[in-house]
C-alpha cells in the first residue's frame, strides 16, 4: 500500500509538468492548427537558460526562472513572426516541418553553445526526503508541482477573466468569426505562440535541478506532450490537465509493477487507443476552451 | 519528334546514366551513397503515396522495420532463402498496413499524423524490449547477403536500381489511372470525391497497403545489405528524413520525392566539411526550404521553368497539357481566368412528361444533431423526370434532408428508398453508384486542378479500377481513357466551359465555378442530380443561364430536386415545390399551390410571392 | 515539357557532379578484399618508404557521435585522442611523420556510421580507423572493414559479438575496451563477499551495454551466492526513474546495481536520495568516474557508492604506465577539459597510442593489411593498463579493472580488491 501511494505520489508530480507541457501545446494546436514539434526544444532551452542564469551567473534560482520565462515569452513571438506566419496559410505538413528543422537547428546550437557534456543546475532547496506517513516527498517536487499548477490555474484565469482570453477563445471556436469581430488573428497567434514557448521554457528550468541538463532532453518531453494533446481532447484545458496527471500516474504505475521497458510506449499506446476509441479526448466533447 | 519522344528519351538516357554508373565509378563511398539514394527514393515514393490522398504518416519506420525484422530473423533464425524472405518482408508489412490503416484511417490530418507515430515508437519499443525474438539492443549480426555473388556494392546498387525502376514505373502508370486521379479527387476535396462515386476509405486503404508493402521490401533489402538490425532501423530520426525528402521535394508528385530522396542523401553527406555545424545547418536548411518553397523543390524549380518558357514561348502557341507525359506535371498551368467574360447560351427548352410513379421516397425522416431536431418527421417523393424545389428559411433543414438523402450526413430515424432500394445503410460514394449525384451549398470544385481535370476526376468512378488493368494498361483501360476524353468534352460543351478548359477551378469566375460543379455533377453520369442553391451568389444573368441549364439537364431524363432561395429561379422552372420549416414539411405541391399556401406565406414566402409572380 | 526533364537532368547531373568534387575516388572496388589490396599495396608502398622524411602526415579515421543522444560521450573519447595525437606529434610523430586524425561523425546510427567510414576509406584513404561507438553501429561497420580489407580498433563498444569469430568483419576488428564480461570477472571475488551485494536489484540503460552487464553480473552474484531481486531496463533518454527506485526500495534489494552513462547515474542517484534510501550501490561501464559523479550531482549525494572503472585518473601507479598517467592527468585539466570526459577520455588516448604503435610496428608500411599484420604484436602500456590483442579472447585486450568508492567527499581505491 505504501509503495502504491508512492507511485500514485510520483506519478501525479511528474503528472503536472507532463499537464503544464501539455496546455502549452494543446492551445498552439488549437489555435493555430499547428502541430509543433518544437515545443521540446524549448523545453530544453529553458533549462539551459536557467543554467546559464542561476549555475554560471549565480542569479538568484526563482528569478532565473523570471527572465528566462520573459526571454522565451519574446523569442517565441520571434519565431512565430517569422516561421509560423508567413506559413499560415499552408497545408498542415508545411509548417510542422519547419517547427521540425527548428527543432533540429535548436539542439544542435545547443550542442555547440553548451557543449554535449549533461550539466547540473544545482538545487535551490536542500534535497532531503520528507517522511509524511508512508510516502517521502522532497521540497523541490512539491514546488515544481506548485509552480506547475500555479502556471496552469494562471493560464485557465487569463483565458476566462481577460479581455484577450476572451479574444484568444473567441479565435479557438471559429477563427474567421473571429476576424470580422474585429479581434486581430496574428496577434491571437503570436500571443499563444509566445506564451506556449515561455511556459515550456519554465517547465525546463522546473526540471532542471533535479535531472540532468543536456541538448537533447527535449525530444522526449514532445512526444509525452502530444500525448497529453490528444488524450486531454484537442484545446481542451481540463482535459489536458486530467491527461497529464493520469500519464504520469500511469507510468509510474506501469513502470514499477509492470516493466521498465515499456514505460514509453504507455505514452503511444494512450495516443492509439484514445485516437481510435474516442477521438474527441477522454473527457469527451471537443471545442472548448478554458 | 514530338515532346513526348524527347521527354522519353531524356527518362531513358537518365536510366542509361544510373545503369552506368558502376562502370564509370569505382568508389564504394559513392556506391554506397547510390545505394542509400535508391533505398530512400523508394522509402520517399512509398511514403509519398499516402501524401497523394492526402493523409501524411510519421510512422514509416514501422514498416521499414518490420520488413527488416521479419526478413533478418527468417534468413538468421530459420535460413529462409532470401526470395522468400523479402516477399515476407513485403506481405508482413502490408498486412501490418491494412491492421493499422483498418484502426486509423477514419482520423484526419494533425490526428492521424499523431497516432502514426503513436505506432512507430510502439514498434519501436517491441523491437527493442522483446529480446527473445528481436535479440532487442544487441541487434541481429551476420545477416546473410541475397546471394552469395553479391560482393561489392555493384550488386546491391544494380538490384535496389531495379526495384526503384519498377516501384517508379508502377507509381507513374498508377499516377495516371483511374487509381491515381481518384486519389488526387480524395486529396483535392474528399467530399466532392464521394459525391461523385469515389470511395476515400478503399483508396486510403490501397495507400496504405501498397505504401507499406514498398517499405517493406525496402525494410528487407536494408537488413541484408547491412548485414546487421538493431532498432535504430525505427527511430523517429529515420521518419523525419523520410518526410523531409517527400516533402521538401514536392508531396504527392512522382519526381518530387524521388529528387528530395537524392538529395537529402548527399546534402548531409556534403555538410560533412561543415562538422558540428553540420546538423545545424540542415535544420536551417529545411526551415528555409519550407519559408521559400512550401509546396516542395521540384514543383518550384517547375514553375521558375515555366515562367522562363512563357517568356520565350511565341504567344498563342497552345500548350499541350494533356499529350505530354505527366511526370513532371507538378503545377498546373493557367491561373488567370478571371478576367473573361462569362458567356451565356441563351437556347430554351420546354418541359418533358413527368412519370407517375415515385423514384425517390422518403419516409418519415429525422435526424437529430444532439438536441437540435434538424429534420423531423419528414416524408416526400421525387418522381422520375420532375423538377422538386425544396424551399424553407436559413436552418430550415433543407441541407441536412440532402446529406441524409445522398449519405453524407446521419439519419436518426426514418427511410430512404430510390428505386425500391433503401439507402439508409448505404455510405456516400454507394449513392452515386446508383446514379444519384449532389452539389454543394458552398462552391465544392477540385481547386487546384484545371477545369479539363476536374471533369475528368468526376468521371472516375464510372472506369474500371483494378490495379493490375492500371499498371498494366489493357485494352480496357484504353478504351475507358477514350471514354474519359468523349465525356468529358460532351460536359464541357455541354456547360458551355470549353473557353475555360485549361483554366484552373479556383481561378475561374464565381459564376463559372458553380457550372463547373454542376458539370463535375454530370459527368458522374447522374439519374437523381440534387443541387443545393445552385445559384447562390449568382448575378441575374447567371442565374438566367442557370436555369437555362437546369432545363437542359431536365430535358436529358436527368430527374433534379434544387434546394434554393431565389424564388424567381424555384418559380420559373420547377415542377412541384416543397416548403420545409423548423425541419418539418410545410406545405407541397405546384409552385402555383404554393404561392397561396397562407402558411407558406407567412412562414417563409412573404412578399417574395410577389415578385414570383412578376415572371 | 521536354524542357521540365532538362532541367530535372541538370538538376540531377550537378548533384552527381557534386558528389564527385566531394570525393575524388581513391580505391578502385574490387569483388575480394586481398585483391584489391595488391592494388593498393604497391603505390603506397612507393611513396612511402622510399620518401622517409616526407612531411606529408598520415592521416587515420575516428568516428565518433558528434551530435545527437549521445554526443557527449562522442567528444569525450575526442578530447583524449586529441591530447594523445599531440603527445606523439610533439615527440616526432610516427615514422617521422605528424599523425592527421580525420574525426566523422557518426551519431551512434548504424547508417550513417556506415557511410562515415566508407568516406574514410574511399575519399581519405585512411589505412585504419578506430570508431564507432555504440556496438550497433560498429557492428554495421564492422562488414564495411572487411570489404575494403581495413583494420577497425574499437575502442567503446562493449558486444560480446564484435569479438566473436564468425561475426562479418572480425578479422579485421580489435578491441581493448573491456566487455561487461571482464568487469564482472574482476569484481567476482569481492562483490557478493565484501560489498555484502547478496540481494541485488540491476537498473541498466536499455542497449546492448545495460543488457550484456546485467547477464553478466547476473552470473556471477548467483555464483557467488547472491540472487537478483530485480531488473529494470531504462531508455537512455529516460530521467525520471522514481518508479524503478521506489519498487526497489519496497523489495528486500539490498543493493542496485546501476550500469549506464555518467549523467544518467548522477540523475538516478539525485533520486535514490530523494527517496532516502539505503541500498549499497554500484555503477559499472567505465564512463563512471566518481568524481564526474559528483561534480553531476553532489558529493553529499554520491557519498558512499562504489563504481567499477576502468582507469582511475588521479592513481597514477594503477594505469599501466604511470608516468603516462601522471603527465595524461595533468595535462587534461591544463586545457580545460571538464571533469565528466575525464573517465572515458582515456580511450581516445590509447586509442591513438595502439595505432601508432601499429605503425611503427608495421616497419612504417602504411597499408592497411600491414597494419592488420602488426596489431596483433602491439603490447601498448596505457592509461587502462596494457593493450594487447589476445587472439584467443578473440582480438581483445584485456585492461585494468579497479573498485573506486566515494567516501567523505574523495574518491578512494578500496583496499580489499588486491587481496
Amino acid at each position: 500500500m505504501a509503495e502504491f501511494l508512492q507511485h500514485l505520489i510520483n506519478g501525479l508530480m511528474i503528472g503536472g509538468i507532463y499537464a503544464l507541457m501539455g496546455i502549452g501545446l494543446t492551445l498552439i494546436f488549437g489555435i493555430m492548427n499547428i502541430v509543433n514539434f518544437s515545443h521540446g526544444e524549448f523545453y530544453m532551452l529553458g533549462a539551459f537558460g536557467v543554467l546559464t542564469l542561476f549555475t554560471m551567473m549565480g542569479i538568484p534560482y526563482l528569478l532565473a526562472l523570471l527572465l528566462s520565462a520573459v526571454f522565451f515569452l519574446l523569442f517565441g513571438a520571434v519565431v512565430e513572426r517569422g516561421i509560423l506566419r508567413p506559413l499560415q496559410n499552408q497545408p498542415v505538413d508545411v509548417a510542422m516541418l519547419a517547427t521540425i528543422g527548428l527543432s533540429i537547428f535548436l539542439s544542435n546550437l545547443a550542442l555547440i553553445i553548451w557543449d554535449p557534456t549533461p550539466k547540473d543546475i544545482g538545487m535551490p532547496f536542500p534535497l532531503i526526503g520528507i517522511n509524511v506517513g508512508p510516502i517521502t516527498l522532497t521540497p523541490i517536487r512539491v514546488f515544481i508541482f506548485v509552480a506547475a499548477m500555479l502556471l496552469i490555474l494562471g493560464s485557465h484565469m487569463f483565458l476566462r477573466n481577460t479581455r484577450f482570453g476572451k479574444a484568444i477563445r473567441a479565435t479557438f471556436q471559429d477563427r474567421e468569426a473571429a476576424a470580422l469581430m474585429g479581434i486581430n488573428t496574428n496577434t491571437v497567434n503570436m500571443v499563444t505562440f509566445s506564451w506556449g514557448t515561455s511556459i515550456a521554457a519554465i517547465a525546463g528550468g522546473l526540471l532542471g535541478p533535479i535531472f540532468q541538463v543536456f541538448p537533447t532532453m527535449g525530444a522526449i518531453v514532445s512526444a509525452k506532450s502530444f500525448a497529453v494533446v490528444i488524450a486531454g481532447g484537442l484545446g481542451n484545458f481540463p482535459g489536458a490537465i486530467l491527461a497529464g496527471l493520469l500519464l504520469g500516474v500511469a507510468e509510474s504505475l506501469g513502470a514499477g509493477y509492470i516493466s521498465s521497458g515499456y514505460r514509453d510506449a504507455i505514452a503511444f499506446i494512450l495516443i492509439i487507443v484514445v485516437l481510435i476509441v474516442r477521438p474527441t479526448g477522454i473527457l469527451g466533447k471537443a471545442r472548448r476552451l478554458g | 519528334m514530338t515532346r513526348r519522344k524527347i521527354s522519353i528519351l531524356f527518362i531513358l538516357l537518365g536510366i542509361g546514366i544510373a545503369f552506368s554508373l558502376p562502370q564509370f565509378v569505382q568508389s564504394n563511398y559513392v556506391l554506397r551513397i547510390a545505394v542509400a539514394s535508391g533505398l530512400f527514393i523508394l522509402l520517399a515514393s512509398a511514403h509519398n503515396i499516402l501524401m497523394k490522398v492526402g493523409q501524411l504518416s510519421l510512422g514509416p519506420v514501422a514498416f521499414y522495420g518490420l520488413g527488416a525484422y521479419v526478413s533478418a530473423i527468417l534468413s538468421t533464425r530459420y535460413g529462409v532463402p532470401f526470395v522468400i524472405c523479402f516477399l515476407a518482408a513485403g506481405v508482413s508489412a502490408a498486412v501490418a498496413g491494412w491492421i493499422i490503416g483498418r484502426l486509423t484511417l477514419k482520423l484526419r490530418i494533425a490526428y492521424f499524423v499523431l497516432v502514426t507515430i503513436g505506432f512507430a515508437e510502439f514498434f519501436r519499443l517491441v523491437a527493442l524490449n522483446w529480446t527473445a525474438m528481436t535479440n532487442g539492443p544487441m541487434g541481429i549480426t551476420a545477416i546473410p547477403a541475397p546471394a552469395l555473388w553479391f560482393k561489392g556494392y555493384a550488386m546491391y546498387y544494380y538490384f535496389i536500381l531495379f526495384l526503384v525502376l519498377i516501384v517508379l514505373f508502377g507509381l507513374y502508370r498508377l499516377e495516371n489511372s483511374t487509381i491515381g486521379r481518384a486519389m488526387q479527387a480524395i486529396r483535392e476535396n474528399e467530399v466532392l470525391g464521394q459525391s461523385v462515386g469515389i470511395d476515400s476509405y478503399r483508396y486510403m486503404m490501397l495507400a496504405a497497403v501498397l505504401s507499406s508493402f514498398i517499405i517493406g521490401i525496402a525494410g528487407s533489402f536494408y537488413a541484408h545489405f547491412f548485414q546487421f538490425l538493431g532498432p535504430e532501423i525505427l527511430s523517429f530520426e529515420l521518419t523525419i528524413t523520410i518526410v523531409v525528402m517527400v516533402i521538401a521535394g514536392g508531396r504527392a508528385t512522382l519526381a518530387g520525392p524521388v529528387l528530395g530522396a537524392i538529395l537529402f542523401t548527399i546534402i548531409p553527406e556534403l555538410l560533412r566539411a561543415a562538422t558540428v555545424w553540420r546538423m545545424v545547418i540542415y535544420g536551417a536548411l529545411l526551415v528555409t526550404i519550407m519559408l521559400f518553397m512550401p509546396d516542395g523543390i521540384m514543383p518550384s524549380l517547375v514553375s521558375v521553368y515555366q515562367k522562363l518558357r512563357n517568356r520565350f514561348r511565341p504567344a498563342g502557341e497552345p500548350s499541350d497539357l494533356r499529350t505530354t507525359l505527366e511526370i513532371f506535371d507538378t503545377m498546373p498551368q493557367n491561373t488567370g481566368c478571371r478576367q473573361e467574360q462569362f458567356a451565356v447560351s441563351t437556347e430554351r427548352c420546354d418541359k418533358e412528361e413527368i412519370c407517375k410513379e415515385a423514384s425517390l421516397i422518403v419516409e418519415d425522416l429525422c435526424v437529430y444533431f444532439g438536441g437540435v431536431h434538424a429534420v423531423e418527421h419528414v416524408s416526400l417523393s421525387v418522381y422520375p423526370g420532375e423538377i422538386l424545389a425544396i424551399i424553407g428559411p436559413n436552418g430550415a433543414g433543407k441541407t441536412t434532408l440532402l446529406n441524409a438523402i445522398t449519405r453524407l450526413g446521419p439519419i436518426t430515424s426514418g427511410m430512404v428508398h430510390y428505386l425500391g432500394e433503401e439507402l439508409n445503410a448505404l455510405k456516400a460514394h454507394e449513392t452515386a453508384h446508383r446514379h444519384i449525384v449532389r452539389t454543394f451549398q458552398h462552391t465544392s470544385v477540385f481547386p487546384n486542378l484545371t477545369t479539363y481535370r476536374n471533369m475528368v476526376l468526376a468521371h472516375n468512378a464510372l472506369e474500371p479500377t483494378g490495379l493490375v488493368t492500371n499498371v498494366f494498361r489493357t485494352s480496357g483501360w484504353h478504351d475507358a481513357e477514350q471514354e474519359i476524353r468523349r465525356r468529358a468534352d460532351e460536359i464541357l460543351e455541354f456547360t458551355n466551359l470549353k473557353q475555360y478548359v485549361d483554366c484552373v477551378a479556383s481561378s475561374l469566375p464565381y459564376g463559372a465555378q458553380r457550372l463547373l460543379e454542376m458539370g463535375i455533377a454530370l459527368v458522374a453520369d447522374p439519374n437523381l442530380l440534387l443541387l443545393d442553391e445552385p445559384a447562390a451568389g449568382m448575378n441575374p444573368t447567371e442565374v438566367e443561364a442557370l436555369m437555362e441549364l437546369i432545363l437542359r439537364i431536365k430535358k436529358m431524363g436527368i430527374t433534379v430536386v434544387l434546394v434554393e432561395h431565389d424564388m424567381k429561379l424555384v418559380m420559373g422552372i420547377s415542377d412541384r415545390v416543397a416548403v420545409i420549416n423548423y425541419g418539418e414539411l410545410l406545405a407541397e405541391g405546384t409552385p402555383e399551390e404554393i404561392c397561396q399556401d397562407d402558411k407558406v406565406i407567412q412562414a417563409y414566402l412573404g412578399r417574395c410571392f410577389d415578385d414570383a409572380q412578376t415572371l | 515539357m521536354h524542357k521540365k526533364s532538362v532541367v530535372l537532368l541538370i538538376t540531377l547531373l550537378i548533384l552527381i557532379a557534386l558528389l564527385f568534387t566531394a570525393c575524388k575516388p581513391a580505391v578502385e572496388e574490387t569483388a575480394a578484399p586481398q585483391a584489391k589490396l595488391e592494388e593498393v599495396a604497391p603505390e603506397e608502398k612507393e611513396a612511402e618508404p622510399e620518401q622517409p622524411a616526407s612531411k606529408e602526415p598520415i592521416k587515420f579515421g575516428v568516428i565518433q557521435p558528434l551530435t545527437g543522444p549521445v554526443a557527449d560521450a562522442g567528444a569525450y573519447v575526442v578530447s583524449g585522442l586529441k591530447i594523445g595525437v599531440d603527445k606523439i606529434n610533439a615527440e616526432g610523430g610516427v615514422c617521422g611523420r605528424q599523425l592527421e586524425p580525420i574525426i566523422m561523425d557518426g551519431k551512434n546510427d548504424p547508417q550513417e556510421s556506415v557511410n562515415a567510414a566508407e568516406l574514410l576509406i574511399t575519399r581519405d584513404g585512411v589505412p585504419i580507423i578506430m570508431g564507432a561507438w555504440g556496438s550497433s553501429s560498429t557492428l554495421a561497420v564492422m562488414p564495411v572493414m572487411e570489404r575494403n580489407g581495413v583494420p577497425l580498433i574499437v575502442e567503446t563498444s562493449s558486444s560480446g559479438k564484435i569479438t566473436t569469430p564468425g561475426t562479418p568483419g572480425f578479422d579485421w576488428t580489435y578491441r581493448f575496451s573491456p566487455m561487461s564480461l571482464m568487469e564482472s570477472e574482476a569484481a567476482a571475488p569481492y562483490i557478493v563477499d565484501k560489498l555484502g551485494m547478496t540481494k541485488v536489484a540491476i537498473l541498466n540503460v536499455n542497449n546492448d551495454w545495460g543488457r550484456g552487464a546485467a547477464e553478466v553480473f547476473t552470473n556471477v552474484i548467483v555464483a557467488n551466492g547472491g540472487e537478483i531481486v530485480s531488473e529494470d531496463f531504462i531508455e537512455q533518454t529516460t530521467t525520471d526513474v522514481l518508479p524503478q527506485l521506489t519498487s526497489i526500495k519496497n523489495s528486500n534489494a539490498d543493493s542496485i546495481l546501476i550500469t549506464t552513462g555518467a549523467g544518467q547515474i548522477a540523475t538516478i542517484l539525485k533520486q535514490y536520495k530523494e527517496l532516502g534510501m539505503t541500498q549499497t550501490v554500484l555503477t559499472t561501464g567505465g564512463s563512471n568516474y566518481p568524481v564526474a559523479i559528483m561534480n553531476l550531482s553532489s558529493a553529499e549525494i554520491a557519498e558512499g557508492t562504489y563504481h567499477l572503472v576502468f582507469y582511475v585518473p588521479s592513481e597514477y601507479d594503477l594505469a599501466g604506465d604511470p608516468a603516462v598517467a601522471k603527465w595524461y592527468f595533468e595535462e587534461y585539466y591544463k586545457r580545460g577539459l571538464p571533469d565528466v570526459g575525464l573517465g572515458e577520455s582515456y580511450r581516445g588516448f590509447d586509442g591513438v597510442h595502439v595505432i601508432a604503435q601499429a605503425m611503427e610496428l608495421a616497419g612504417c608500411d602504411l597499408s592497411p593489411e600491414a597494419l592488420q599484420a602488426a596489431i596483433p604484436l602491439v603490447e601498448f602500456k596505457g592509461l587502462s593498463g596494457t593493450v594487447k590483442f589476445d587472439e584467443r579472447e578473440g582480438h581483445q585486450s584485456r585492461p585494468n579493472v579497479y573498485l573506486t568508492k566515494i567516501e567523505n567527499g574523495v574518491m578512494v581505491v578500496p583496499d580489499f580488491q588486491f587481496d
